[in-house]
C-alpha cells in the first residue's frame, strides 16, 4: 500500500515532533526516578541501624525504603514504554514505516501502558498496604484514569499485531513489480 | 511449474540493454533483474503494458508456461 508523497512527509514531520516530546517525557520520568537517590540514602540509614545491632529501631527506615522501591515501579514500566516510543518515532522520522521493529515497539508501548496501569492500580497499593501491616487484599485501588490507560495499552498491543500483518502484506506487495 | 519469464529473449531480439529498458518503463535495474530471473511474486498489468509498448510485443512473447497439475493444488515441483 503506497502512501502519497505529501502524506509521507507529514507523517515524517509528525514523527520527528513526537520524538522530541518523547525525549522530554524521558527526562521528566528520569527526574521522577531521582527518588531512587532518596532510596539509596534510606538504604545507608538502614545499614547503619543494622550494623549498630538495633534492628528494631531500623523498622521505620525499612518501611520507608520498601515503600519508595514499590512506588517507583509504575514509573519504571512507563519509562520502558516511552523509550520504545522514542525509538519508533526516530525510525519513522527516517522513513521506516512498515517494519518488524516498529510493530515490536508498538507492542512494547502497549504492554508498558497496560502493565504500568495495572501496577499503579493493583500491585503498588496492595504491596504498600502489606508494608503498612495490612494483612488483607483490600489495598487495590481502581482508578478510572489508570483503567483507561490499561485498556488503551491493550488496544495498542493489538494495533502492533495489525502492523506486523501490514508489514507482511507490504513485503508481499514489494515482490510484485 | 511456475510461469517462465522470457524477457531476455525479447531484449536480445530488440537489441536493447536491460538498463535502458528499466529506465524507460520506470523500474529499477534490480527490479528488472528479479523479473528477468523470475524471482518476483507477480507482475502488474501496468508494468506488463509498458514492457509490451517499449519492446513492441505481446504479453505472450514475454511469458511462457507448461501445464503442471501441481499448479492447481499449489504444490511446488520440490514438494510433488
Amino acid at each position: 500500500m503506497a502512501l502519497s508523497r505529501s502524506l509521507d512527509s507529514r507523517l515524517i514531520d509528525q514523527a520527528k515532533t513526537f520524538e522530541a516530546v518523547a525525549w522530554l517525557a524521558l527526562v521528566l520520568l528520569a527526574l521522577n526516578l531521582l527518588r531512587l537517590v532518596g532510596i539509596v540514602s534510606l538504604g545507608f540509614a538502614l545499614a547503619e541501624g543494622i550494623s549498630a545491632g538495633d534492628i528494631a529501631s531500623a523498622a521505620p527506615q525499612v518501611r520507608a525504603f520498601l515503600r519508595s522501591m514499590v512506588e517507583v515501579l509504575p514509573t519504571l514500566i512507563y519509562l520502558g514504554g516511552v523509550w520504545s516510543a522514542r525509538r519508533m518515532f526516530a525510525r519513522i522520522g527516517e522513513g521506516e514505516l512498515f517494519s518488524d521493529a516498529n510493530s515490536r515497539s508498538l507492542a512494547d508501548i502497549g504492554s508498558s501502558l497496560m502493565w504500568g496501569a495495572l501496577a499503579a492500580m493493583i500491585v503498588v497499593p496492595q504491596v504498600l498496604a502489606w508494608i503498612d501491616g495490612d494483612r488483607g487484599l483490600g489495598g487495590v485501588r481502581i482508578e478510572q484514569e489508570a483503567l483507561v490507560l490499561a485498556v488503551i495499552g491493550g488496544g495498542i498491543v493489538l494495533v502492533g499485531r495489525m502492523l506486523a500483518e501490514a508489514t507482511r502484506l507490504q513485503s508481499e506487495l514489494d515482490e510484485i513489480v | 511449474m511456475p510461469v517462465i519469464v522470457t524477457l531476455d529473449i525479447m531484449l536480445a531480439r530488440r537489441k536493447m540493454k536491460a538498463r535502458d529498458l528499466a529506465q524507460r518503463i520506470g523500474l529499477s535495474e534490480t527490479q528488472l533483474s528479479l523479473l528477468r530471473t523470475g524471482k518476483v511474486r507477480g507482475v502488474r498489468f501496468e508494468t506488463l503494458a509498458k514492457l509490451c509498448a517499449v519492446l513492441e510485443c505481446t504479453p505472450g512473447e514475454l511469458l511462457d508456461y507448461s501445464y503442471d497439475a501441481g499448479d492447481l493444488t499449489g504444490e511446488s515441483p520440490d514438494e510433488a
